[in-house]
This record gives C-alpha cells, sequence and structure tokens, in this order.
C-alpha cells in the first residue's frame, strides 16, 4: 500500500511535466514528416479501410442495431489504437529511455506515464475526426458523449498500472517485452473492435466482460453509437475497477522492488 | 559541529552482480541461487562534503568515482550504508536528452524539462544558454544539422544552467576550443562563487589541481585519502607514476598509502626548492 502511495504521489506531482515532455515528443515525430500532423490521421483510416474491407465487404460483418460497420469500427478503433500504442511503448519505455534513465535522476515512472500521454494526445486529434463522422453521418449528439471522459480516465488509470507492471518486467527480462506483441495481437481480436463479440456463443461471452480493453471499446460505442449510460453494464464495470485497483497496487509494488535494479541492468 | 555539511556518505557499500548468463540472472531476481560474481565498485565509503566546495574525486579507471558520483546524483542507489544528500543534486551530461529532430531552441527545453526546470525557469535561462552556446543562427534549425562540436556546446550551455545546489560533474569540461573550456570552467568557479557544491570526476590532474578545493582519492572501491587538492593532486600523481611501471600481479596486491605518496611528493617538493635555493644562492655569489 505505501508503494503504491509512492508511485502515485510521484506520477501527479510530475504529470505536467511528463504531458509536456510528451508534447515535445510528438513535435520531434512530427518534424521528420512532410505531411506532420496529417498522419495521425491518415494511419487509423489505412486501418480502419482494411478492416471494413475485410469484415464488412468481405465477411459480411452484422453490428448491433444496424449501425453502418464503418462507423461501428470507428468507434471502437479510435480508443483500441490509443490503448494499444500505449500499452506498447509503455511496456517499451524504461529500456527506451535507458540513456537518460542512467544519467539524468528523473521518476523512472516519468517514462511509461510519457508513453500514455504520447499515444492520448495522439488520440484527442483522432477523437476529433471520429466526432466530425459521427456528425457528417447523421448521428447526432447526445449527453450521453460527455461519458467519453469517464471512459477517458478509466482508460488512462487502467493503462497506468497495467504500464507499471509491464514496463518493470520488460526492463528486467527483456523476453517479456517480446511476448507483450502477440498478447496484443490477440487482445486485439478479442476486444469487440473489429466484430461484435455478441456474436459469440452465450458461454464465450465471458471473455468480453473479462476482457477491461473491451470495457473500453465497447464503453466507446455505448456512449456514442448506443445512447447507454456506463451506469447500465455496472457489473463489467465494478469488475474493471477492482482490476484496475489491482493492477496499480501490484504494479507499483513491483515497479518499487525492481526500480532499484533497473539503472544497473539497463 | 560548525561546518554545514551537504553530503554524507556513511559506510557506502555498491556491489554489482555479474551472473554466467540470463538464466542465471532471472534465477537471482527470484531469489533463487545462481551462479554469479559480485563486483564491488565501492566498499565503505564514510566521508563528509561540506557545502560550498569543489571537490575531486580521484582514481584509477574502475575505483568507483563514477559509481560514487551516480550515487550522489540520486541515479543509482547504494547496495549498503547511507548516501544523505542535502540538497538538490544534478549531473552534468551534455549529451543525454538531445533530440535530433527537434531545433536547438526546442532541445533547450526540452532537455531543461528532463532535468526538472519548470516552463518559468526555462524562460529565465534560455537566452543565457543560446548566448553560452555560441551556435549562432543555427538555435533554430533542427539538431541534426548541427556539428558535433556544436551540438556538445549546446547540450553543455543548457547543462550548465540548470542550477542544482550540488553539481555532478563526471566527463572532460573539454568541449569545443579552448576558449569554450575556459568558459565552462568560469562558469563552474562562478557556480562555487554563489555557495554551491560541485563533485569533479577527471583523469585530468591539472584540471583539478587547479580547480578542486579538495580531492578524494579512490582505489578499489576504497578510501585512500581525502585532503587539500595541492597535496593531494601530486601524490596521486606520483602513485600514477608507480601504477604504469607495475605489473598485474603487482598491481593486484597493491594497497596504495597515501601517506607514503605524500611523503614522497613533499619529500621531492623539498628536494626542488633547495635545488631552486641552491641555485639562486649560486647566482647570487657568482
Amino acid at each position: 500500500m505505501k508503494a503504491t502511495l509512492t508511485v502515485l504521489r510521484e506520477i501527479v506531482t510530475h504529470l505536467p511535466r511528463t504531458i509536456r515532455l510528451a508534447l515535445y515528443e510528438n513535435r520531434s515525430r512530427r518534424s521528420q514528416l512532410l505531411l506532420g500532423r496529417i498522419w495521425d490521421f491518415l494511419n487509423p483510416l489505412f486501418q480502419i479501410l482494411i478492416y471494413w474491407f475485410v469484415f464488412s465487404v468481405g465477411l459480411k460483418t452484422e453490428t448491433r442495431n444496424g449501425f453502418p460497420y464503418a462507423i461501428w469500427l470507428m468507434c471502437g478503433m479510435m480508443p483500441w489504437l490509443a490503448m494499444n500504442a500505449s500499452s506498447v511503448n509503455a511496456a517499451n519505455a524504461i529500456q527506451a529511455n535507458a540513456h537518460i534513465l542512467k544519467n539524468v535522476s528523473i521518476p523512472v515512472t516519468i517514462m511509461p506515464m510519457k508513453a500514455i500521454a504520447k499515444a492520448y494526445y495522439e488520440h484527442l486529434w483522432t477523437m476529433g475526426i471520429l466526432i466530425v463522422t459521427l456528425l457528417c453521418t447523421g448521428v447526432y449528439p447526445t449527453w450521453h458523449w460527455l461519458e467519453v471522459f469517464y471512459y477517458l480516465l478509466a482508460s488512462w488509470l487502467f493503462l497506468t498500472g497495467f504500464g507499471l507492471i509491464t514496463s518493470s518486467l520488460s526492463a528486467v527480462y527483456r523476453d517479456f517485452f517480446e511476448f507483450l506483441n502477440p498478447i496484443m495481437r490477440l487482445l486485439f481480436y478479442i476486444s469487440s473492435v473489429v466484430w461484435p463479440l455478441e456474436s459469440l456463443p452465450e458461454n464465450l461471452q465471458i471473455i468480453m466482460f473479462l476482457n477491461p480493453f473491451a470495457y473500453i471499446v465497447e464503453g466507446y460505442r455505448s456512449c456514442l453509437l448506443y445512447g447507454e449510460g456506463f451506469w447500465l453494464s455496472w457489473q463489467q464495470g465494478l469488475y474493471f475497477w477492482v482490476l484496475t485497483a489491482l493492477l496499480l497496487v501490484l504494479g507499483s509494488m513491483l515497479h518499487m522492488r525492481l526500480r532499484r535494479r533497473f539503472i544497473d541492468q539497463l | 559541529m560548525a561546518q554545514d555539511v551537504i553530503v554524507r556518505c556513511e559506510k557506502l557499500t555498491k556491489t554489482y552482480d555479474l551472473y554466467t548468463g540470463e538464466g542465471a540472472r532471472i534465477k537471482a531476481l527470484l531469489g533463487l541461487p545462481a551462479k554469479g560474481l559480485h563486483y564491488s565498485a565501492l566498499d565503505g565509503v564514510t566521508q563528509d562534503f561540506i557545502r560550498g566546495e569543489i571537490v575531486g574525486l580521484a582514481g584509477l579507471n574502475g575505483s568507483g568515482k563514477s559509481t560514487l558520483a551516480k550515487i550522489i546524483a540520486g541515479i543509482t542507489h547504494p547496495t549498503g550504508g547511507v548516501c544523505d544528500v542535502r540538497g538538490t543534486v544534478s549531473m552534468l551530461a551534455a549529451n543525454v536528452g538531445m533530440n535530433d529532430q527537434l531545433t536547438g531552441r526546442e532541445n533547450i527545453h526540452y532537455k531543461c524539462m528532463l532535468m526538472g526546470l519548470t516552463k518559468r525557469q526555462i524562460a529565465r535561462v534560455e537566452d543565457s544558454i543560446i548566448d553560452f552556446a555560441e551556435v549562432g543562427v543555427y538555435i533554430d534549425q533542427p539538431l541534426r544539422t548541427y556539428s558535433s562540436g556544436m551540438r556538445s556546446r549546446l547540450g553543455f550551455a543548457i547543462s550548465v544552467h540548470v542550477d542544482p545546489e550540488i553539481l555532478i560533474v563526471d566527463e572532460a569540461l573539454s568541449v569545443g576550443d579552448a576558449a569554450f573550456s575556459e568558459k565552462c570552467l568560469s562558469r563552474m568557479q562562478e557556480f562555487r562563487d554563489s555557495g554551491k557544491t560541485i563533485f569533479f570526476v577527471t583523469h585530468a590532474p591539472w584540471q583539478m589541481l587547479h580547480f578542486c578545493d579538495r580531492v578524494m582519492w579512490l582505489h578499489k572501491g576504497r578510501v585512500v585519502g581525502f585532503d587539500a587538492a595541492d597535496t593531494m593532486v601530486p601524490s596521486y600523481v606520483e602513485f600514477t607514476r608507480d601504477w604504469t611501471k607495475m605489473e598485474q600481479p603487482e598491481r593486484d596486491a597493491m594497497t596504495p598509502e597515501y601517506a607514503f605518496y605524500r611523503e614522497r611528493f613533499q619529500c621531492q617538493q623539498r628536494e626542488a626548492w633547495a635545488r631552486k635555493a641552491a641555485g639562486a644562492n649560486a647566482e647570487s655569489s657568482s
């Protein structure tokens, strides 16, 4: 518990600095690209096109309430891309910033948090396109849209806990990071991003229930498309928050335990 | 105790674990017995350091200077003992945290943020950094277009403008031309004059002699001596002369003693004075 408080305090105190560092790093990536920020839009757009072609045109996937597949996919893909980028980059964060950590006294937790901030900064832009697309295709805003902020906060806290664990483990054993990639690929297909998990048989629906990524992905859809409050799936919500709390506690304990070793072994 | 202690080291030890392979390393992490060596980088260092001094850390490669510097900087943690640091610390690292794609100006902001400066503090030092770095119109160009000299000058300029109470310098102050090195050294002196403490790791004895108040001589993780620079540095130089003449087995068995080398250096000094005096006498009598 003490470790959790220490880590959370560290994260919160350094949050403004973390975000500003993230902004500069995003700027540095953009400055290499002629099209700059447009890539933040084009990348997800290409992915959406591909999955739309495969799952809608090819496999004739049906969505709930008969929403057009492309719209449905977009609502799920945007949060997924942010969560995926956060998970992978946060896991790699300590290794990737080894040079800095070995020479500057800076709290280690800044590194995974910075990775998450970078992904969510881009997410704000893609959310912009999503909103514009929704408005253009005749999905009208409701008060439920504001619940996106709830899901933003929820995913951020979840990813913080998850990132603490994965970054600490990948810093001491590299194999863990290699293992994370197939896991994320698997999670992509069972998080209801590209096809509705509702079409699974009843007894497999538990996958969706237990998968925190699916909670966020479906959450975006339920507030943006279905107009359902987050409290309707309160059982899953409760499970999500218990899991998040658990990850935060475990993650910070693990982090505090391993952090003395990071620097000498990086 | 009248003097103001800023860093207190007590029985400081640091051991690095060296394993035979990844498997052994993971076993050790899990708390299982694993094959491996323990390399002792610091072995019981006890010393108080006084605020406002420039302290040199002398020693051969692998003597533990950098490890001690990194422990004081809070970058690595001691295995045993206490290192009590009573002030903000910053380690000078010119080439760390420089981003090739950002412009010089953006790099100033980025690196200062890494070093923990607030937005307001950065705004205050920005112009002074640009002035110091002498990169001219390049300041708004991406760093990838810089020559290596310009790069390190900018990195250096940023590093010396972070304003900690304790500054740790663990790299040569010899970036750029002689004029720039001189500027760096005088910046360090300014630092000391404003009451800051500096730890200075270098292999250049003349720099240490010229610049440090006191010098700590480390050998194989132990303190050989801690004394005023003008007796410590020449004694240490005496030792390095011996060392270069030694063979490996001799070196392994060697435990240098400060008193011995100090005596030798002072002896030589007295002889030199005597010769000088004799020369002067001879001149005056002729």
